[in-house]
């Protein structure tokens, strides 16, 4: 099949920082569910992956200066805690990004599955 | 653990005031939320010193990114040539505070110089060619010149080999500014390659041990 070879938008294609993009897919996902703080989304993630920790703050900064989060705060055992919760743009990029894991994970597979 | 954060901080005054609290206060969060102890910290994070290079690097490779991708026409190229040269020195900071092996670190800086000096020794080199293009074909037309009265067709041939030459010459020399640039932002993309791979490795090897 010759289907995948040409024209695929940036985010299809994966190549680059798979880790990073995947990073953003995670987050939104787990934040489109429900609103989430740092630490709840890292064990949330890290319950199923082991993803590089250091990498979370910049990818959620990054996110909400792209507009794809937004950010509140709500008191918490006398002190602040930043909540994390998703825009309808986020949304749009999270349906973008679970297709292109989609039919990543599908290639990947063809390759390394049975037969 | 506040006072773990507060030494971080002491490190990170180059990052602007307001990304600097955002980071920070996003870690205190965090430790909290995670309640790691002093101990726990220095074996995740290393010493405050150690993480405060991280977070450096992290902040200056994620701007960096953001920057490109976001403000290519805004931010003038020279700008982001002045942030990319930061960002070397922040890399082989990293690359020592690192848990790389010493010898290692040095072999990479060591590689990186080399590569260095080898690009300009070809842009000095090249350039140096295109100088004695130029100026070597403006010498040889005027001696072209000068012996037009003797003999026409040797005047001629010099005066015409001495046009071609500074034709080449001026003619290349936009080229050679070009190659000068795509050199140096290769040389970058290399740095701040190896600055990626040193920060994940720092960041696995300490959660490692």
């Amino acid at each position: 099949m010759l289907h995948h070879q040409r024209n695929f938008p940036a985010y299809e294609r994966m190549d680059i920082h798979p880790q990073a993009v995947i990073l953003d897919g995670l987050i939104l996902a787990l934040v489109a569910k429900e609103p989430q703080y740092g630490y709840s989304l890292n064990q949330a993630i890290e319950e199923w992956v082991a993803i590089n920790e250091s990498s979370m703050y910049p990818t959620l900064r990054r996110l909400t200066k792209e507009g794809l989060l937004t950010t509140y705060d709500e008191p918490y055992e006398g002190r602040l805690r930043r909540y994390y919760n998703i825009t309808e743009l986020g949304e749009v990029r999270l349906a973008e990004l679970r297709g292109a894991w989609q039919h990543y994970a599908h290639g990947i597979d063809r390759i390394l599955g049975e037969g | 653990m506040a006072d773990y954060l507060k030494e971080t901080a002491s490190y990170l005054r180059s990052v602007p005031d307001e990304d600097r609290a955002e980071l920070l206060r996003y870690y205190e969060e965090y430790f909290s939320d995670a309640g790691f102890d002093q101990e726990t910290l220095v074996s995740k994070y290393g010493t405050p010193k150690q993480f405060s290079r991280t977070l450096l690097a992290e902040y200056l490779l994620d701007n960096d990114e953001a920057a490109e991708k976001m403000t290519e026409e805004k931010i003038g190229q020279a700008a982001q040539r002045r942030n990319s040269t930061r960002l070397v020195w922040i890399v082989v900071l990293a690359l020592f505070a690192s848990p790389i092996l010493l010898p290692v670190a040095i072999a990479i800086v060591i590689g990186l110089v080399a590569i260095a000096m080898a690009i300009l020794i070809l842009l000095v080199a090249g350039f140096a060619t295109l100088i004695f293009l130029v100026l070597g074909g403006l010498y040889t037309f005027v001696a072209g010149l000068a012996v037009l009265s003797s003999s026409l067709a040797t005047g001629l041939f010099f005066t015409g080999v001495g046009l071609a030459m500074t034709g080449i010459g001026v003619f290349l020399f936009p080229v050679a500014v070009r190659v000068v640039w795509v050199l140096v932002d290769g040389f970058m993309n290399l740095v701040k390659f190896i600055g990626r791979k040193v920060v994940r490795r720092t960041k696995r090897q300490q959660e490692v041990a």
